[in-house]
């Protein structure tokens, strides 16, 4: 029986670079800048195929990859997916994951807005952040970022776009009025909205 | 009474089952009154000795499993916190008495579904449509600092298990071949905030091209006709001939012998199949057996319940006694789905 080989393989490249490489990529987004700090001995593995994606690798896992490499063969994702990124606004969409860990570890970086349990629900199903859901704001927040969206519970749900330039501005808007537009939430793979989600925020 | 002979000194063992498998009137009246093809039920009676028993498996299979979840430590500090959270929707849980983090859901709402809550979408559990699965992971006890391959990984119940186990050290190599099953595991494993594990799109088989002799663990959780998944889907009465059953028991082998590359001297592969046919199991490790001096069985430790032993005899074949140190999990005795495992040293 012969073995299946993947015909895409061919069609994608991943490299190990340095945080300083992402640095310059991403225009010093801050998630990176706090990244780098508190995993200074990971290596950033960026894959380039439909989408450019970035990594943190630790020694272990570089290990095993580079032998993938070395066998012109390529990895599907590995280590902490650091998120996707873009040539234009925003730089690097972060997933939800790498939010979650940059939420844990270094919390007074961490720029988001907290949701009460009635807008939780509608911002799952794909739907922007109105400022009658917003309990909380973690600064800075500039019009265009990308920031966390978390729940009441403390938990990251998803990432959004802020419409807003500071926290304070939040207090002036109507309560319909949209904070953050949503770029991805938690929900998203089991709305089965893959693709389109994907091509929306194509590089 | 049959003749036994040595499998090894037969050739053809599709036609050496063939030939054999009985095609008496409770064969005929068991398979009409269920829904399986004969040569299922003509099977079981081998397997278990009696038309008893074999009412006792065909009636388990009639029953349908409860859900179970396995509480993700690698997100949850406090398990209890996520009862009570799932508790306050609605669902009543009973921990599995197994395995501590794992509980039964022993009574759900319609709505949310579970693997709709907020809870599943963060992360928090994994949702089982049996608890056998959460078997195979133990019973490997991955440690912090291993190297693991988990060579058909998707959806990923077991690689997000394995990591959990390893508390997100040491490193896994998880292979699936399915473009759309892959997505699936991604997506499990960055839900569950897995992060020692690099993701592969490939034929497992080809792993030994590239880390041969690397893993001192591996798992081998292998495609196969789910014959232990009746209750769940039973389609599978009537879904495999046993024309297929054969050509999936030389895949099986194929698979195992490859898998059994990337393995370094001293390591274990687990093999397992959620199949309680004998061809998918007993049968496969007795040709890999056959072929290679550089494996032996091994004796199961840390088994969380006590399995049900492989078999040493099929229809007059004898299989190497070892292999009776291979477990299995049957519906009617275990109360789960039905599955095999086998663990294979490898001694040079
Ligand atoms: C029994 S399922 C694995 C279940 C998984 N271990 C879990 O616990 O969630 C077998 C998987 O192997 C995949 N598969 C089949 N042939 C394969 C191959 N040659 N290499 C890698 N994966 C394969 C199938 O697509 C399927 O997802």
């Amino acid at each position: 029986m012969s073995i299946r080989e993947d015909k895409v393989a061919k069609e994608i490249k991943c490299y190990f670079t340095t945080y300083d490489e992402l640095l310059k990529k991403t225009f010093n987004a801050l998630e990176i800048l706090v990244a780098s700090e508190v995993l200074p001995k990971h290596t950033v593995m960026i894959c380039e195929g439909e989408f450019v994606e970035a990594y943190l690798i630790n020694e272990e896992l570089k290990h095993v990859i580079e032998a993938i490499l070395a066998n012109n063969r390529f990895p599907y994702s590995a280590g902490i997916y650091v998120g996707r990124l873009r040539k234009s606004k925003p730089y690097i969409i972060p997933s939800v994951d790498f939010l979650t860990l940059i939420y844990e570890l270094k919390r007074e970086y961490f720029k988001a807005v907290k949701i009460r349990d009635e807008g939780l629900k509608p911002f799952l199903y794909g739907k922007d952040v109105l400022k009658a859901s917003v309990t909380e704001c973690f600064p800075p927040l500039n019009n265009g970022d990308v920031i966390g969206v978390i729940g009441n519970d403390g938990y990251v749900y998803g990432v959004a776009l802020s419409k807003v330039s500071d926290c304070n501005e939040v207090l002036k808007l109507n309560p319909n009025d949209v904070v953050a537009t949503n770029v991805f939430d938690v929900g998203w793979f089991l709305r089965g909205e893959t693709r389109v989600k994907e091509k929306k925020f194509k590089v | 009474m049959f003749r036994t002979i040595d499998i090894s000194e037969v050739e053809d063992i599709k036609s050496w089952i063939r030939e054999r498998l009985r095609k008496s009137e409770e064969v005929k009246v068991l398979a009409s009154k269920y829904g399986y093809r004969e040569y299922m039920i003509a099977r079981y009676y081998e397997m278990l000795g009696s038309w008893d028993e074999v009412k006792e498996l065909l009636n388990a299979f009639e029953r349908r499993l409860k859900h179970s979840i396995r509480c993700n430590t690698l997100k949850v500090k406090d398990c209890r916190h996520l009862v009570e959270r799932l508790e306050k929707l609605g669902f009543k849980l009973k921990e599995v008495d197994f395995w501590n983090l794992a509980y039964e859901v022993v009574d759900e709402v319609r709505s949310p579904t579970l693997g709709s809550t907020h809870e599943f979408l963060l992360g928090m559990y994994y949702l089982y449509r049996g608890k056998a699965s959460l078997i195979p992971p133990l019973i490997l006890n991955p440690q912090q600092n291993d190297k693991v391959a988990d060579l058909a990984a998707a959806p990923g119940g077991k690689t997000t298990h394995l990591a959990q186990l390893m508390n997100n050290k040491g490193v896994i190599l998880a292979t699936e071949v399915g473009r759309e099953r892959m997505r699936a595991l991604r997506n499990n494993i960055e839900r569950m905030g897995v992060r020692n594990t690099v993701l592969m799109r490939v034929d497992g088989r080809a792993v030994k091209y590239f880390l041969k002799g690397y893993f001192n663990k591996v798992l081998l959780d292998a495609p196969c006709t789910g014959e232990g998944l009746i209750m769940i889907d039973p389609e599978r009465k009537i879904k495999t001939s046993f024309e297929d059953l054969m050509k999936w028991h030389e895949s099986q082998v194929d698979f195992l012998n490859s898998a059994i590359e990337t393995l370094n001297v001293g390591g274990y592969i687990l093999y397992t199949t959620c199949s309680i046919a004998p061809e998918e199991n007993e049968l496969v490790i007795a040709k890999i057996l056959a072929k290679r001096d550089d494996v032996q069985v091994s004796t199961l430790t840390n088994t969380p319940i006590e399995l049900s032993q492989g078999f040493t005899e099929y229809f007059g074949l004898n299989l190497p006694k070892d292999v009776s140190r291979c477990g299995r999990i049957y519906p009617h005795i275990h109360e789960m789905e039905g599955f095999f495992l086998c663990l294979l040293e490898k001694i040079k």
